[in-house]
């Protein structure tokens, strides 16, 4: 019998093309990431809420959402951790494969202990059905070994659900019921409006909102405290505001601070990263002059912005909060119009740069107009 | 031959006779008409002997008689020839005076020199030869082409002259058929003899018919006239003009029943240089490239510019004779080995490569796509063309290697020409027979290369080393003008105008014209031509310029909605998403006013996106002509009335390229750190050239104060969780700098945003070096399957390594040691009898520790020992297993049992 077993652990291992086993971080984000439930530092009702469900014996499958960096991944990390005990913690990182239909081959990298797989699926594109199929299927049709005191089920931890083609999420609905019996899928969202009814109508929602300024302000000090260092209330709530409540940015955008001068001064200079000041500047030019050539010039900074693999959705939407900032109502809600429908567009096609100066052009066409007609009215 | 056909009857009469003409002329011209091609001249005049022969009545005597016009043409030519010879820049000692019955052994001055005198051809009238005197040299083309031009136009006046005594001919012949009894197939007058009341058909007949009756006896003795005056000529060309149409409008169609089954395409393949169609410049820049090869094929210098009669004096001659020509290298080959003629289908790109090729005297090997062109037939075939000669055969003209179709070779192929004329390919057989000997040495025959499309990719690397000639269109007025003159040839009726518009709408490509032509038999100017051409394909350039660009034809704007019809022809017939891109990738040089024009055409690029990719998504292939009209939406929006400059949309290429580096290095350090690659590019590589830049002075490692130090290990930490390493590169200016590998910090970068410090590079070899032992000491920890996760989080202190590690060292000799020491194979398990008292502690060479020094090191170190220690005394039984240990295998072998 445990011969037998043995065999299988190595059959399982021969599978996998190579283990890694993942250290603790040693930067701050990861470092003083809460690990349980109850120290989890904010939306400390919703965690009470989570332990409960996690205590009860049915447990649903999850759609966690909520703006990036608000701290979705570390609840589910929670959760999962809540579930098993603290087994959860020693993570591989293994490369599975697999096969298209059309006979080409692709691996994607998951992280997994040894109750639950965590993958990204959108990493392979377009191919993400057979991902999704293959490994949802591969884990949920093996049982837990060990089922005496443990859960009889394990987790499949999809993210960014939200990227996923619609085939993949066709896919995922009957699995999910399917194999209900041996698996749960927590599934993590940015936001629900790209994932199906039928997925959402599955799952048991849950909205993580973004943390505060206070609450990061809180966070941040924790940290400090736990580092030893000592850090002014004023630079903490700059840092938080800067972060634009990404608890995530916030905490880089503290260390980086801490690297590039310490003791802290309340006036220190934060850095910023540097595609939203490029945003930023690219806003300003779009306001300065409406004319073709300066419409080249923006599209060779789209051209960048493209270049270090920025999304196209934040650089649209980050244009768009820029822009929005020298406009009065009325045109504020004409740009808003153009803006939600290029955007659209834009997601259902392929190529980013034809939609993103389109906005440009539209804007400047908008604009333009709207100062033609400001100026008229003074002669 | 071409007017032989007339009638059915009329064939195989005509064919004794042209029998007849052929020997004839044979025999004349084989004394002092020293043409390499007798068979052209022979193909060209025997027509105007048989012309002759029927006009004349088919004795042989009247026959020759009536030559004597023609016959002065290879009179003149004679003189022409010799006169040539006497001309200075042309004498060649060895060759003078040489006669065509010396041809077949040496070769023939024309056949080697084909200089403007044979350019000017055989048909030359005596007019032609009164300039002979100021004959323009060779490089002079201007002049040469002028002239050629004025033979060839020539050429036409004598063709008519000749369709003249057809239509005399012709009319004799009919004149029996103006009154006939019965009803007769063409038109007719029904008329009445009042006398018997006989019904009589009287044929009907245009005007112009009796214009040429009347015409008819001047004709015939301007033919037999020996010079002609041009004014004449000019004015007997307008009158044969007219009688040729009225002629051709009187003749019957059905009798039109073609007898030969000859394409006309192949009928009517120009034979000489003049009758070529293509512009005059290319055939000429052709023909110099192929001149320029003289030297290395022939041994003889081609004529240079220099007049000779301007050097007279002695010893001058040397001096130009070693003055490189241009166009050649040192060596005397052509600067370019390789000739490319390029242009769309069916202008004669490849009529004119043989033509020209056969003129300056080469003997064509033709390679084209119906042949194997794998690599290593395409070796043979080089090698076969280049380096050997026909021995067999009369012909022991040099090779010259004609690819046709190169576009369609394989890019190996190509590589493998490539080598060949750079001199670094050797035939397999005799690499290791005479290597040394053969080495460099190029290719010493001339290679000319035919394609369409000069931008495919696998002929980027020809293309720079090819001499590129672009066939230009022929002129769709020179193109009708021939069409006519064929359709005259094939008795069938065509209008001028018909004609041209033939022309036209084939995009003036000469095979289709003809096919068209041979295929309904005439043409009238209210034809409408519904023939469907084959797709004509512009290159990309082409459609983005007729694309944004207003057309205009005849000082006005094309109407709206012709302009929407050419556009949609233009992309149907090419590739749209190309088309696209390039669009949108030159339109903000070309629209330069309103940007609302601009945002409204930008929708439309956004709907373009839209439907391809749907069509591309759900493979729904029938949404895609819908984004046609995206194009036609951009022509009006964007086109521009002044001339544009396009260039190639490489940027998205480049943009691609790039994009793809950068996302191939977010995998790498995804599949490291576990971080999603989203969150790597917007959160962590901003900022990381902050959290990877502490402030550590540049002084030696031991000199650093504990935060320093803790800077430094946070630094490694950071930097082996996200999987980046300092490489060492050398700099273009020679010094050396560490940069991150992979190189993270670039993606986070933008060019004009805040200026980052960098570490010191002497910091950084004190990165590395702490970086490479921190390395290790993790591969350790993961190969060592024990991995105590309480890792000791100060690497810095060497200090305290230094203790550790001897501590380890003692714990482990400790426990050797305790371990009674005996040969491997003699090892038991035996057990262990808890002899607390009596343990011994043996340093590690193994000697007894005093009890004190014992003492001592049990209270200072190795907690481990003293567990083990516990634990023997505790358990009753306990072993110890070690791996891969076996009584079986291991045996004591002595030395002396081996030997």
């Amino acid at each position: 019998m445990v011969r037998f077993f043995f065999k299988l652990l190595y059959f399982f291992v021969g599978v996998f093309n190579y283990l890694l086993l993942l250290e603790k971080m040693s930067l701050w984000v990861d470092k003083h990431r809460p690990t349980s439930l109850s120290k989890l530092d904010y939306h400390t009702e919703q965690a009470k809420h989570l332990k409960n469900l996690v205590q009860e014996s049915d447990f649903p499958h999850l759609l966690v959402y909520g703006p990036p960096g608000a701290g979705k991944k570390t609840r589910i990390m929670c959760i999962i951790r809540e579930l098993y005990g603290s087994g959860v913690e020693r993570l591989r990182m293994e490369t599975m494969h697999f096969e298209t239909p059309s006979q080409k081959k692709m691996e994607i990298m998951t992280i997994n202990s040894n109750y639950h797989i965590e993958v990204n699926p959108s990493d392979v594109g377009i191919n993400d059905r057979v991902v999704v199929m293959d490994l949802v299927k591969t884990v949920a049709q093996t049982h837990q070994i060990d089922s005496t005191g443990q859960r009889e089920f394990k987790v499949v931890l999809l993210t960014n659900v939200d990227q996923l083609t619609k085939d993949a999420q066709h896919a995922l609905r009957r699995t999910m019921e399917k194999y209900v019996a041996t698996c749960r899928l927590i599934l993590c969202a940015n936001s629900t409006s790209r994932v199906l009814p039928a997925i959402r109508s599955r799952c048991l929602g849950i909205r993580v909102p973004s943390p505060t300024i206070p609450e990061i302000t809180s966070i941040l000090n924790s940290i400090c405290k736990r580092e030893g260092l000592n850090l002014p209330d004023k630079l903490a709530t700059r840092v938080a505001e800067a972060s634009g409540r990404n608890l995530r940015r916030a905490i880089l955008m503290l260390e980086a601070c801490k690297v590039e001068q310490y003791p802290f001064t309340p006036e220190q200079n934060i850095t910023e990263p540097d595609w939203q000041v490029y945003l930023r500047e690219t806003a300003k030019l779009m306001v300065k002059e409406q004319s073709p050539s300066k419409l080249l010039q923006i599209r060779g900074r789209l051209y960048d912005l493209l270049i270090h693999a920025i999304p196209c959705d934040l650089i649209f939407k980050v244009l768009f909060q820029e822009c929005v900032k020298y406009c009065d109502l009325q045109m504020k809600m004409d740009i808003a119009a153009v803006a939600a429908e290029y955007e659209h567009t834009m997601i259902r096609s392929s190529k980013a740069i034809f939609h993103l100066e389109a906005f440009v052009a539209k804007f400047m066409a908008i604009y333009k107009r709207f100062m033609d007609l400001s100026a008229g009215d003074f002669m | 031959m071409i007017y032989g056909e007339k009638c059915t009857v009329a064939i195989i009469k005509s064919m004794v006779k042209q029998r007849n003409a052929e020997i004839f002329i044979n025999l004349t011209m084989e004394d002092g008409f020293p043409d390499p091609d007798g068979d052209l001249y022979d193909l060209i005049h025997e027509d105007e002997y048989e012309v002759l022969n029927e006009l004349e009545g088919s004795s042989k005597k009247k026959e020759e008689v009536s030559k004597q016009p023609v016959q002065k043409n290879p009179g003149s030519q004679k003189i022409l020839s010799s006169n040539s010879n006497e001309a200075p820049d042309l004498v060649l000692p060895s060759q003078s005076g040489i006669t065509a019955n010396e041809a077949t052994k040496k070769r023939t001055f024309e056949e080697l020199f084909g200089d403007v005198t044979d350019l000017l051809g055989d048909d030359i009238l005596p007019d032609v030869h009164e300039h002979k005197e100021k004959r323009p040299r060779w490089d002079e083309p201007e002049e040469v082409i002028k002239q050629v031009l004025e033979a060839r136009r020539i050429l036409h006046t004598q063709n008519n002259y000749v369709s003249i005594h057809q239509t005399a001919q012709d009319f004799e012949e009919e004149k029996l058929e103006t009154i006939s009894f019965r009803v007769p197939s063409w038109n007719f007058m029904p008329v009445t003899r009042p006398s018997d009341s006989e019904r009589y058909y009287v044929r009907v007949r245009s005007h112009n018919k009796f214009a040429v009756t009347k015409n008819r006896p001047k004709m015939v003795t301007g033919l037999l006239s020996v010079s002609y005056s041009r004014l004449k000529a000019e004015a007997e060309e307008i009158i044969v003009k007219n009688a040729e149409e009225a002629t051709l409008l009187a003749t019957e169609p059905d009798v039109q029943i073609s007898s030969d089954d000859k394409l006309w395409v192949d009928k009517y393949r120009p034979q000489k240089y003049i009758e070529l169609l293509s512009d005059e410049g290319v055939n000429r820049k052709f023909l110099h490239w192929l001149k320029l090869w003289d030297k290395i094929v022939f041994n003889r210098e081609p004529i240079t510019r220099q007049k000779v009669t301007e050097m007279p004096k002695f010893g001058t001659k040397k001096f130009i004779k070693n003055k490189p020509i241009e166009g050649r290298d040192s060596k005397g080959f052509p600067e370019h080995r390789i000739a490319l003629l390029t242009g769309p289908p069916g202008l004669g790109k490849t009529t004119l490569a043989h033509l020209v090729a056969r003129h300056a005297g080469y003997n064509i090997v033709e390679v084209n796509a119906s042949d194997d062109r794998s690599p290593d037939n395409f070796r043979q075939a080089l090698l076969a063309s280049t380096e050997m000669k026909a021995v067999m055969g009369a012909d022991p003209r040099p090779n010259c290697l004609i690819l046709d179709e190169i576009d369609g070779a394989p890019a190996t192929s190509i590589d493998i020409l490539l080598k060949f004329i750079h001199g670094k390919l050797t035939s397999k057989s005799k690499k290791g027979k005479n290597k040394e000997e053969k080495g460099e040495e190029p290719c010493r025959r001339p290679i000319i290369c035919i394609c369409n499309e000069l931008y495919t990719p696998s002929l980027r690397a020809l293309r720079m080393a090819a001499l590129v000639i672009q066939v230009p269109e022929v002129s769709a007025s020179r193109l009708a003008e021939r069409l006519g003159e064929i359709a005259r040839k094939e008795c069938i009726r065509a209008d001028a105008d018909a004609l041209l518009q033939l022309a036209e709408k084939s995009g003036c490509d000469v095979r289709t014209c003809l096919g068209a032509l041979q295929y309904m038999g005439g043409a009238k100017s209210g034809n409408t031509f519904n023939l469907v051409f084959k797709d004509t394909k512009k290159g990309l350039f082409d459609s983005w310029k007729e694309i944004l660009q207003v057309p205009w034809a005849r000082n006005r704007v094309i109407p709206a909605r012709e302009r929407m019809e050419r556009i949609l022809k233009v992309v149907f017939n090419s590739e749209t998403n190309r088309l696209a891109l390039g669009i949108f990738h030159n339109y903000p040089q070309i629209q330069n006013n309103s940007i609302v024009r601009l945002s409204d055409s930008l929708q439309w690029f956004q709907f373009f996106d839209r439907i391809t990719t749907f069509v591309m998504n759900t493979q729904i292939w029938s949404a895609m002509p819908y984004a046609n009209y995206a194009f036609v939406a951009w022509h009006f929006n964007l086109a521009a009335n002044n001339n544009i400059q396009l260039s190639y949309p490489s940027v998205m290429y480049e943009v691609n390229q790039k994009l793809a580096k950068n996302q191939s290095i977010l995998a790498t350090v995804h599949r490291v750190s576990g971080i999603e690659t989203s969150m790597l590019t917007i959160d962590y590589c901003p900022l990381l050239s902050e959290l990877l830049t502490p402030r550590l002075r540049s002084v030696s490692g031991h000199l650093y104060s504990s935060n320093e130090k803790a800077e430094l290990t946070r630094l490694v930490n950071v930097m082996l969780d996200l999987g980046l390493a300092l490489v060492q590169e050398k700099n273009p200016d020679g010094s050396y700098e560490y940069n991150f590998e992979p190189n993270l910090l670039e993606i986070g970068l933008f060019p004009d945003c805040k200026k980052r410090k960098s570490l010191a590079y002497a910091v950084k070899q004190i990165v590395v070096q702490e970086y490479e032992m921190e390395r290790l000491k993790r591969l350790e920890r993961m190969t060592s399957g024990s991995s105590k996760l309480v890792s000791t989080p100060t690497a810095t202190d060497k200090k305290r390594r230094n203790i550790e590690a001897t501590e380890k060292l003692k714990e482990a000799s400790e426990i050797t040691n305790a371990v009674k020491s005996v040969a491997n194979h003699h090892k038991k398990l035996e057990p262990v009898v808890p002899q607390p008292e009596k343990m011994q502690c043996r340093d590690f060479f193994g000697r007894i520790i005093s009890n004190d020094r014992q003492q001592q090191s049990a209270n200072k170190i190795s907690p481990r020992a003293a567990r083990l220690q516990d634990m023997v005394n505790r358990n009753r039984v306990w072993y110890k297993y070690k791996e891969g240990f076996s009584n079986a295998v291991r045996r004591t072998v002595l030395m002396r049992d081996l030997l």
